[in-house]
């Protein structure tokens, strides 16, 4: 992946930097909001990790002049301001996600991942499948190798938001924002106690578990491959 | 730095001498003094020219009538026997007469002049005490060509003009002295009462924040003004208190997970698992630098303007279904009994948190086999969300103290946790309007939020 970074510190720029470097991504770092903006605007890019303040043009309005002029790379914004009404802005500007900083480099890693690979939106996909598990997206119904699963609702919207990122990483925060709507810590472990439910009704009656942990991450639906 | 402040704050009735100038006491009590005796001159004025234009045409009136009844006397003899009855000087209002035969030699009366033209006029005449004097005199052509003239000295009328202007400038003496007298007291009374702002001011900035402004009994602008400013300083205390509240509690519960992270990084190179314990303890680090924002945030108030409104019976439910299996799996249960379409203004997300930090407390602080019960009713427009407890319940002495930041209960000293989840449910509660109650459950613990609910 070519992933442009707009950032002006630089002790961020080299820790995103060398995360990507690692995965074997290509990243383009600029410090200022107009290199951004005129980088972003004649180059192809991957995705874009924009700092929400930058010097000369800060990030939200860089971010409306690119839909403005049909640019539609998919953006996370990053930014110190966890605020709600400052997520909110973020996304109203046409962001695809929004980060706040201190942040794990997993977690920018995993959520790139889930932008950039992200299947075209479209309303005809009513049915996955990843390996011998399907999900009915339209009668909300799961099945392991033609065996009905029963699951919960929210069961269910793991098993999807999993499904869709098949082989990647979801951290635990990605189903927090994705399932339950939360933007805070919840405490108590509720995505772990959901998904070990999950888990143990796809398990039933087999030997191996379609998901695994990934330590210091999250979780991955496994492929075949 | 607290001397070089004072000067910050005028001094108002501290001064020994008091630049009169400078005073706005003064200054209004003056303009009021200026004021009254300005309306006491135009007054005088307005009276003393009315008095004196009605008195000179009522003399008029008098003379033009008195000469025109004797000039109808057809016989002459009547008329010198009337004349020589009637003027009788000596009295100063008197009429005086004379009366002039057809080449203008007085042949009548004791008005000595020359024959004035017919009608109204001021002549010269010559008074017997006092020489030449001004009068006012009405002349007659008689049908037998004799001329009269009854005239009055000029004089009445000065007297009594004199008379008007001599009272209003005693009147307007004594009204000046008063009016003084009560600028004065005036002024006074306006220093007096705003001296005592000024003093409570300069009291605080010298550092005895405790000082409020003296509230009297009568309930006045002043007294009213004095109850806002102190009610503002209260809030201000409030708030530092607070403030300092916080930056200690701050400074106190963060230095142990920082000692911790440190320990953890000097052990790096021996122990392999101190770094994943020292990325937990940064990870806690973070979680507790993020729940002191988030309380701050939801504190600062802005929040009501983005609120929405809210099924707070389906929220609860939701949040409810959540933490079910958290808490199952924690080896305690949860029972929820939520009324149905109770709906309040808020924020979704700040509600769904508030419910689930009590359900999370009450996972935490609850030992194995405690029954959690989290119901949602309506009360009088009041929706009533509680989460309670069959457990050993929380001692009165910390039941008021454990919404604060930080403080925790001394039974959960070993358990997890800085002591901030119910802090952002008492905020939480408060921004939307609501009060936050803790109770004993007999046995368990309670705690109750009660939230307005929408308006259908």
């Amino acid at each position: 992946m070519r992933i442009l970074i707009a950032e002006d510190d630089a002790e961020t720029i080299e820790f995103i930097e060398r995360g990507l470097a690692e995965l074997g991504h290509e990243s383009v770092p600029v410090a200022s909001g107009i290199d951004a903006l005129l980088r972003a605007a004649t180059e192809a890019f991957d995705a874009i990790v924009l700092d929400r303040m930058l010097p000369d043009l800060d990030g939200l309005s860089l971010l409306r002049r690119l839909r403005a002029a049909s640019v539609h790379t998919p953006v996370i914004v990053l930014t110190a301001l966890g605020g709600i009404v400052d997520r909110v802005e973020g996304l109203e500007a046409g962001a695809d996600d929004y980060l706040v900083k201190p942040f794990a480099f997993a977690e920018l890693a995993a959520r790139l991942n889930a932008l950039v690979r992200r299947p075209p939106l479209s309303d005809t996909i009513v049915r996955l499948q990843v390996g011998d598990i399907t999900l009915d997206l339209l009668r909300r119904e799961a099945t392991r190798a033609g065996r009905s699963v029963h699951l919960q609702p929210r069961e269910l919207a793991l098993l999807e938001v999993l499904m869709r990122q098949a082989g990647r990483i979801v951290t635990r925060t990605m189903f927090l924002e994705t399932v339950w709507g939360y933007h805070f810590d919840p405490q108590t472990n509720i995505v772990e106690s959901h998904l070990s439910r999950l888990r143990a009704k796809l398990r039933e009656g087999f030997s191996d578990d379609p998901i695994e942990t990934v330590r210091g991450a999250g979780y991955r639906m496994r492929t075949d491959d | 730095m607290i001397l070089s402040r004072r000067c910050v704050v005028p001094d108002i009735g501290c001064a020994p001498m008091i630049r009169l100038k400078s005073s706005a006491a003064y200054r209004i009590a003056f303009t009021c003094f200026a004021a009254v005796a300005l309306a006491m001159l135009l007054l005088g004025a307005a009276v003393y020219f009315a008095a004196d234009a009605e008195f000179r045409r009522q003399r008029d009136h008098a003379i033009t009538e008195e000469a025109t009844a004797l000039a109808r006397e057809p016989d002459r003899r009547e008329l010198n026997a009337e004349i020589a009855a009637r003027g009788r000087p000596g009295a100063p209002d008197a009429f005086l007469y004379a009366l002039f035969d057809r080449d203008g030699k007085r042949i009548a009366g004791a008005l000595h002049t020359t024959r004035p033209a017919p009608g109204l006029d001021t002549i010269i005449f010559d008074d017997p005490v006092e020489g030449q004097d001004p009068a006012r005199a009405y002349t007659v052509v008689r049908p037998d060509g004799q001329t009269l003239v009854v005239a009055q000295d000029s004089e009445v009328i000065e007297t009594v003009d004199a008379t008007i202007l001599a009272l209003f400038a005693g009147a307007f003496v004594v009204v000046l002295i008063g009016a003084l007298i009560g600028a004065l007291l005036l002024a006074n009374y306006l220093r007096r009462r705003l001296g005592l702002i000024g003093e409570t001011a300069q009291a605080i900035v010298a550092g005895d924040l405790h000082r409020r402004i003296p509230i009297g009994v009568a309930g006045d602008e002043f007294d009213q003004a004095g109850a806002a400013i102190n009610a503002m300083l209260d809030r201000i205390a409030h708030l530092m208190d607070n403030l300092r509240q916080v930056s200690s509690d701050i400074a106190h519960d963060l230095r142990t997970p920082l000692l911790r992270l440190r320990n953890q990084l000097e052990r790096l190179e021996t122990d392999p698992g101190a770094a994943a314990k020292a990325l937990d303890q940064g990870e806690a680090l973070l979680a507790l630098f993020g729940s002191i924002l988030r309380i701050a945030e939801v504190e600062g108030g802005a929040l009501a303007a983005g609120f929405v409104p809210v099924d707070l019976s389906a929220l609860a439910e939701d949040v409810g279904d959540s933490y079910h299996p958290a808490i199952i799996d924690s080896g305690r249960s949860l029972d929820c009994d939520v009324a149905p379409a109770i709906a309040v203004q808020g924020n979704p997300e700040l509600l769904a948190q508030a419910i689930g930090n009590l359900l999370d407390n009450a996972r935490v602080h609850t030992p194995h086999g405690t029954t959690i019960r989290l119901s949602l009713a309506a009360v009088d427009g009041i929706a009533r969300l509680s989460v309670s407890d069959n457990g050993p319940g929380v001692p009165a002495a910390d039941r008021t103290r454990i919404l604060q930041r930080f403080v925790r209960g001394e039974a959960s000293r070993t358990t997890p946790g800085a002591g901030l989840g119910l802090s952002l449910v008492a905020a939480v509660s408060a921004a939307h309007g609501g009060a936050t109650l803790v109770s004993d459950d007999n046995p368990g613990f309670r705690i109750t939020l009660s939230l307005p609910m929408a308006v259908q």
